[in-house]
């Protein structure tokens, strides 16, 4: 019974259990920002000067505030699951201030001098092969229509979908639930891979102006 | 129909062999390093980076010109690793054929003199003393 080949498949299989255990986080997470430390399950990365996130802890209705000066940079957790077992997202924001897009000219390039948002949302799709990366990025754009899909001036693995539009929402906390699974399927034209982690994003680095908003309850992995 | 050896590829079927022995052997440790080393680099690197504008902007065209010069430089390395293994196996299994071509002319008796080879090719020391052994035989 316990020859070399049986103890080498036993190994194998507590590895793979092991390896499925890790990679299944326990869903759905929860951000309700209602802790001083809440911020310690979120890796940032900056890339052009830093924006501030700060968490204001409340028993109810903690949030995560966001001002950014001339500046790009996010708060990153990284999340495995499956988008077509889980495929919901939900979360609320409320814009206090947009990124000022009309000193901006337009240029041959694009629209890449442009391209910054009072607040985002990113679900990322993570590959073995560095050119099959994805992402699906939530957006509230003061100038674009609700529910259109553009495609970034950075890269066409990265598609934007508009959720909340205009200043008339401002100032107020907005409830949004979307389908990750679909919306990567609208973007796309495919059906994703497993979600590798989801992202937070307020950034002025374009336009050089300064944005602010706030970020709460953002639920992940779950189904409708 | 008389067969031109000059223009054999390979020496023999030894030859051949151990020329695609050393190929593979030459070949596949560098194919794998080659695709652990990209994965290390730009893989663990865009994980690390995770925002896809950061992974755009700087990694996707770093991982561009590497992937160009791999594609300019591959064929010259394996062109040069190719020819090493054929030199390198073909003077060491060249001479097998010889060898035992020259053993028969000897013990058919169309040929007494010394066995010899080229300068180049391994194998001198067993030659040496074929025809040690050779004189021996025939002196007794």
């Amino acid at each position: 019974m316990f020859n070399k080949r049986n103890i080498f498949i036993l190994v194998l299989l507590t590895m793979g259990l092991f390896a499925l255990l890790a990679y299944s986080a326990r869903l759905p997470k929860l951000f309700p920002f209602n802790r001083e430390n809440a911020l310690d399950e979120w890796e940032e990365r900056i890339f052009k000067n830093r924006v501030l996130y700060k968490v204001e802890p409340r028993r109810e209705g903690g949030y995560l505030l966001a001002q950014s000066k001339d500046a790009s940079s996010g708060l990153l957790h990284r999340i495995g699951f499956d988008p077509k077992k889980y495929p919901m997202i939900s979360w609320e924001w409320k814009v206090l201030k947009f990124p000022d897009k009309s000193k901006v000219k337009p240029s041959k390039e694009g629209w890449l001098e442009k391209d910054d948002y009072a607040a985002r949302v990113y679900v990322i799709f993570p590959s073995w092969f560095l050119v099959n990366m994805r992402c699906i990025e939530y957006v509230w754009a003061e100038d674009l229509p609700e529910g259109k899909i553009i495609t970034s001036p950075y890269w066409h693995n990265i598609k934007l979908i508009v959720v909340e539009a205009g200043r008339d929402n401002m100032g107020k906390w907005v409830f949004e639930e979307r389908n990750i699974y679909e919306d990567y399927k609208k973007a796309f034209g495919r059906s994703p891979g497993s979600v590798g982690a989801i992202a937070l994003m307020t950034d002025t680095d374009n336009t050089l102006s300064t944005a602010e908003a706030q970020y709460t309850a953002i639920r992940v992995g779950y189904k409708k | 129909m008389k067969r031109n050896r000059r223009r054999q590829f390979f020496a023999n079927k030894l030859h051949r062999q151990t020329f695609l022995l050393f190929s593979i052997a030459a070949l596949m440790p560098a194919i794998l390093a080659s695709i652990a080393l990209y994965y290390l680099i730009f893989g663990v690197t865009a994980n690390e980076m995770g925002f896809l504008e950061a992974i755009a902007s700087n990694l996707i065209p770093a991982s561009r010109k590497v992937a160009l010069i791999l594609l300019a430089v591959t064929p010259i390395v394996i062109l040069v690793l190719l020819v090493f293994a054929y030199r390198m196996t073909h003077t060491m299994l060249g001479p097998y054929d010889r060898i035992i071509k020259e053993l028969d002319d000897r013990i058919t008796g169309k040929k007494s003199e010394d066995i010899s080879l080229r300068k180049k090719d391994k194998f001198w020391p067993l030659v040496n003393k074929i025809n040690r052994l050779l004189h021996k035989i025939q002196g007794s």
